[in-house]
């Protein structure tokens, strides 16, 4: 799959940082910081999606609210190669300011889809006015122009003129979250980032939502970032894997390579903790001890190593890079050639993942 | 296998401005002693409903409008069955917490902030199981090696042997106002912390003694859903009740928490009825699965056949639409979405968004069938195709 | 039903909210009734001095108040002026008060809460310590001194209040702009290049203005009531203008009977002391149908 994409980046994500400061004190002076994003480096390839992975407090959604600039990050660079170099150059993110990020029109080509529809929806705004919203502020345009470009959109997700009048509390999780694409792709955007859409749904909807993705993908020529914790989501939509760990990446790879051959532990962890949906094969799961440390204060060395089951001296005193294993896969674990033969010895074979 | 709980026709509506959702439509499922039911199915259809009905503690404005829940609280006699709809408030905040306690999704909510852990598990002893500690502490005080002051040793006796009798007598009451005189009741509040140390250790908690002198927010979310289970454990019920106990926590912390709850069954603790949507963990914890859809149990069966050879068409399209390992074409979805209890579909509340729908599946609401070894639908086109 | 404007049918999803508590039709039964005779005062009691209707008539300097009568229906108050006429035209005074010290009070508190609570940061602190500052000032305190530095009046006491109503709004406004900012929804607007006022105008304001409605409404009553006591203590309407608080004020000395009949007196207290009464009632029943309807936690489901 990986081979049909042009590897033309889109994105390019340089030791990208976000701190943020906890003050203390009369004075409000700065006592430590909460390290949500902690030096990533990624690249995303025009018309794939990438997906990212990991637990809560993982840093994943604070990556994605970045790119769309919702924040300034701490330190880094996010390079963004429009389509159309010639008319919009290449931008830092990362530096520009605000006000010039609107200037250049790159509001509109980077979009975000929220976790809760309820909650990124206005309740008190018309389905109408919601979806119009975002190109009203880019461009004038005639009321009848307006309602006919909203009414396209809706019916592009599957919703109808019916829903033009209605209220985001008239509607089921799943019309929601049409909406909330609806509104997305209003701008015609490059990119989206995908904030699990899909994990405040049920399963029958979670499909349809998945779906409509999927196909909005194809037909748009849309490239995704979407953020989950739900592997088996990422393994039905995402060509590449993000694996994070407390602000971290610790994997990255194809999703087969990630699904067959998982080269970090926690990527294995992950795997084994996911409730298979049927009874067919009863697996030895690898259960994690403990909590995903606080990422104000994270272990030293490799982050990892207070949960993993094989970590050596050498994992609490040195910090592993994330290293290239073979080509597209890079992995940041000190023993991440000996991992497939270690985790085969302690939990035996017979896992998810290599029917 | 004997029953533990059995819900009879269950009919619970909610009156809203909008009109009368009929939430739940002749619910009738069986729980038995020392297995795991699972119920499921999406948001809105009842489930939770079915739950807070078992319990009676259905929020405003709803009403359990008819049915039964009878509970067989003693394993060898099947007769003594009681009605806990018949029941009153009194007896069912006796029961609630002792025989049949509930878990709920979100931990924070079920702890109070501003009391220490070990408080907060040690009330679900002192308030069910008052006169058990109550024999635990005169025990102490008979034995030899107690070594108190020898005219407050005699005084404590005799305050605990009343208290051993009648653990809400006025007296006590009255001498638990007293100043110095209250002290007796020392006594009693350690030997229920010392219970919470046990039982917070009996979760997998390391240092429990540590755990009962912190508060909620000195906890993750994990270790805050594994002290809810111990409360809702602590005076060991016949049946524990977990609403999307899981739902809110990282995969690797959920994994903890099945597994915590599938060796807390090993030990034969008691039954647990599992209320989840997620299909994986009924799938790795249960014994037996009920699948419901707006208001209606559609299928019930254990849980192999469920997963093997489902007969609803909704079990089958939900089994269809999860995301799988090895999984290469579309995945597939059910068209169309959740109905609107106000105004329910006749007939099969399944019928418009199902494949197979036939003539009659728009006109008739079809009964619970059995198919085989306690394998239940309730499907017309099952029935023709399958019986 | 189906068919209607969905703002209509939200309109009167919340107007069936509100009616649903049997109080709310009260207070408003009340409302619309002082509101009539406020609009109607002209009709009801004719002004007999065209250049200030609000200075009541009084037949005769006779501090003793005489009872209800033919020509004056509900008596006479020290003084010898009209009751009737000076209750009917209180009503406007007390509309007038509560209109104009509740609108300039909410608008400049919910403006500053809203900059302070949506930008944060240097803006928050200084505005919120400002609010502190004006937070020291007793209401009482400021109002007598407004009204010694600049003379005794009616205005004086309403722009006294104004100027200590506001700091309420901003309170309660800041706080629900720091939760709403946080929501989806407007980090959403944020991502599509919604400017930052279109934001407040249009995402958040329209979400946390309920909580200042109601208090809007009750500051209704507590401001009216306020205003009766500067009146009651001299500081507010000069002698014959039309204020209840003035009113009762007049008939101080009377509240108390001859000792054979201590309650021979009692409409000169108890009309317009009712009146108080009853308008503060009126917002207040009203203030709290609105907190029912609008409680967000009660509205759905």
């Amino acid at each position: 799959m990986a081979n049909e994409l042009k590897m033309e980046k889109i994105l390019e994500l340089k030791n990208l940082k976000k701190h943020y400061l906890i003050q203390g004190g009369v004075l409000r002076r700065e006592i430590g910081a909460v390290r949500a994003l902690d030096g990533i480096d990624l690249d995303i390839y025009r018309g794939e999606c990438l997906g990212v992975v990991g637990e809560s407090g993982c840093g994943k959604t604070t990556a994605g609210k970045a790119i769309v600039r919702l924040f300034k990050p701490t330190d880094g660079h996010i390079f963004y190669y429009p389509a159309d170099t010639e008319s919009k150059p290449t931008a830092d993110l990362a530096r520009v300011r605000k006000s010039r990020i609107k200037k250049l029109g790159l509001r509109s080509r980077l979009q975000m889809v929220f976790q809760d529809p309820t909650t990124s929806l206005d309740p008190r705004m018309l389905v109408k006015n919601i979806v119009a919203e975002p190109i009203k502020t880019l461009q004038r345009m005639s009321s009848r122009d307006l309602e006919a470009r909203v009414l396209s959109l809706l019916e592009r997700v599957g919703l109808t003129r019916d829903h033009l009048l209605r209220y985001p509390h008239e509607f089921s999780g799943g019309q929601r979250q049409r909406i909330a694409v609806a509104r997305a792709i209003a701008t015609d955007p490059e990119f989206i980032v995908l904030d699990e859409p899909t994990s405040a749904l049920d399963v029958s909807v979670q499909s349809q939502i998945l779906n409509l993705l999927k196909s909005l993908q194809r037909t748009l020529q849309l490239t995704y970032m979407f953020v989950t914790h739900h592997l088996l989501v990422v393994k039905y939509i995402s060509n590449r894997v993000a694996v994070m760990y407390l602000g971290k990446i610790v994997e990255l790879a194809d999703t087969g390579v990630i699904f067959s051959r998982p080269s970090h532990p926690y990527t294995h962890a992950l795997l084994s903790a996911i409730p298979i949906p049927g009874v067919a094969h009863q697996q030895q799961r690898i259960v994690l001890s403990g909590d995903v440390p606080s990422p104000a204060d994270p272990p030293a060395g490799c982050r990892f190593h207070t949960r993993c089951p094989f970590a050596v001296d050498r994992c609490l005193k040195q910090e592993p890079l994330l290293e290239t294993m073979e080509t597209g896969h890079r992995v940041a674990c000190h023993r991440k050639h000996e991992m497939e033969k270690l985790v085969a010895e302690t939990f035996g074979t017979k896992r998810i993942g290599r029917s | 296998m004997t029953k533990l709980l059995e819900t009879v026709d269950l009919v619970t509506n909610f009156y809203t401005y909008e009109g009368v959702v009929k939430a739940l439509n002749k619910v009738s499922l069986v729980v038995d002693h020392g297995a795991t039911f699972g119920l499921v199915g999406e948001s809105g259809c009842g489930k939770s409903v079915t739950a807070r009905s078992i319990m009676r503690i259905v929020p405003e404005p709803g009403r359990i409008e008819d049915g039964k829940v009878i509970v067989y609280l003693d394993e060898k006699n099947q007769h003594a069955g009681i009605d806990l709809l018949a029941q009153s408030e009194a007896y069912m905040e006796s029961l609630r917490g002792d025989r049949i306690s509930m878990i709920f999704q979100e931990p924070n909510a079920a702890l109070n902030p501003t009391m220490s852990i070990g408080d907060q598990v040690a009330e679900s002893f002192l308030f069910h199981q008052k006169k058990k500690l109550c024999a635990t502490a005169l025990n102490d005080l008979e034995s030899v090696t107690c070594r108190t002051f020898y005219p407050l040793k005699r005084f404590q006796q005799a305050v605990y042997r009343i208290a051993v009798q009648r653990p809400d007598a006025l007296t006590l009451n009255i001498l638990g106002r007293i100043p110095i005189l209250k002290h007796w009741q020392n006594r009693l509040k350690n030997e229920a912390k010392r219970r919470a140390v046990a039982i917070i250790a009996k979760l997998g908690l390391s240092n429990p003694e540590r755990i009962v002198d912190q508060y909620p927010h000195n906890l993750s979310g994990g270790m805050k859903q594994r002290i809810v289970i111990a409360i809702a454990l602590a005076c060991s019920p016949v049946l524990l009740i977990a609403d999307e106990a899981t739902s809110n926590l990282d995969v690797t912390i959920q994994a903890q928490i099945l597994e915590l709850l599938r060796g807390l069954k090993q030990e034969g603790i008691s039954s647990i009825l599992l209320i989840t949507h997620d299909l994986g963990v009924v799938a790795e914890t249960c014994d037996r699965v009920g699948v419901m859809y707006a208001g209606n149990l559609c299928e019930v069966a254990d849980v192999k056949d469920l997963f093997q050879k489902p007969l609803h068409p909704y079990t089958r399209a939900l089994l269809d639409a999860v995301p799988k390992f090895s999984m290469e074409d579309d995945l597939k979805s059910i068209d169309g979405h959740v109905p609107n209890l106000v105004m329910p579909p006749s007939g099969c509340r399944f019928h418009p968004r199902c494949s197979h729908a036939m003539a009659v599946c728009r006109e008739a609401y079809p009964e619970m069938t059995e198919f085989g070894q306690n394998h239940l639908a309730a499907c017309y086109w099952a029935a023709s195709k399958y019986r | 039903m189906a068919h209607q404007h969905p703002r209509l049918r939200e309109l009167r999803f919340t107007l069936h909210r509100i009616f649903r508590n049997p109080s709310a039709a009260i207070g408003f039964i009340l409302i619309l009734f002082f509101l009539a005779v406020a609009v109607l005062a002209p009709y009801i009691a004719p002004p007999k001095y065209a250049h200030n209707p609000y200075l009541m008539p009084h037949k005769g300097f006779s501090p003793t108040p005489k009872p209800p009568s033919q020509t004056q229906i509900f008596g006479t108050t020290s003084g010898q002026y009209d009751i009737f006429y000076g209750v009917v035209w209180g009503t406007r005074t007390a509309f007038k008060i509560g209109l104009f010290v509740v609108s300039i009070a909410a608008l400049v508190g919910i403006a500053l809460g809203a900059v302070s609570g949506y930008y944060g940061g240097i803006v928050d602190e200084v505005l919120m310590r400002i609010t502190d500052i004006m937070w020291a000032i007793p209401t009482l305190v400021l109002a007598m001194t407004i009204a010694v530095a600049f003379g005794r009046g009616l205005d004086k006491i309403m722009i006294a209040l104004a100027l200590v109503g506001w700091r309420w709004y901003v309170r309660v406004i800041r706080s629900e702009i720091l939760t709403l900012r946080e929501q989806d929804f407007v980090q959403a607007a944020k991502i599509m290049g919604v400017s930052d006022l279109k934001i407040i105008l249009r995402h958040i304001l329209p979400n946390a203005i309920y909580p200042a409605v109601i208090m809007a409404s009750m500051d209704m009553g507590s401001m009216v009531i306020t205003a009766s006591f500067m009146s009651f203590v001299g500081l507010g309407a000069p002698k014959g203008y039309a204020d209840w608080g003035q009113m009762v004020a007049l008939a101080r000395n009377y509240i108390v009977g001859p000792p054979d009949d201590p309650l021979k007196f009692w409409y000169t207290i108890v009309i317009p002391g009712g009146c108080i009464v009853l308008f503060v009632l009126g917002w207040n029943l009203i203030g709290d149908a609105l907190r029912d309807a609008f409680d967000p936690k009660l509205r759905r489901r």
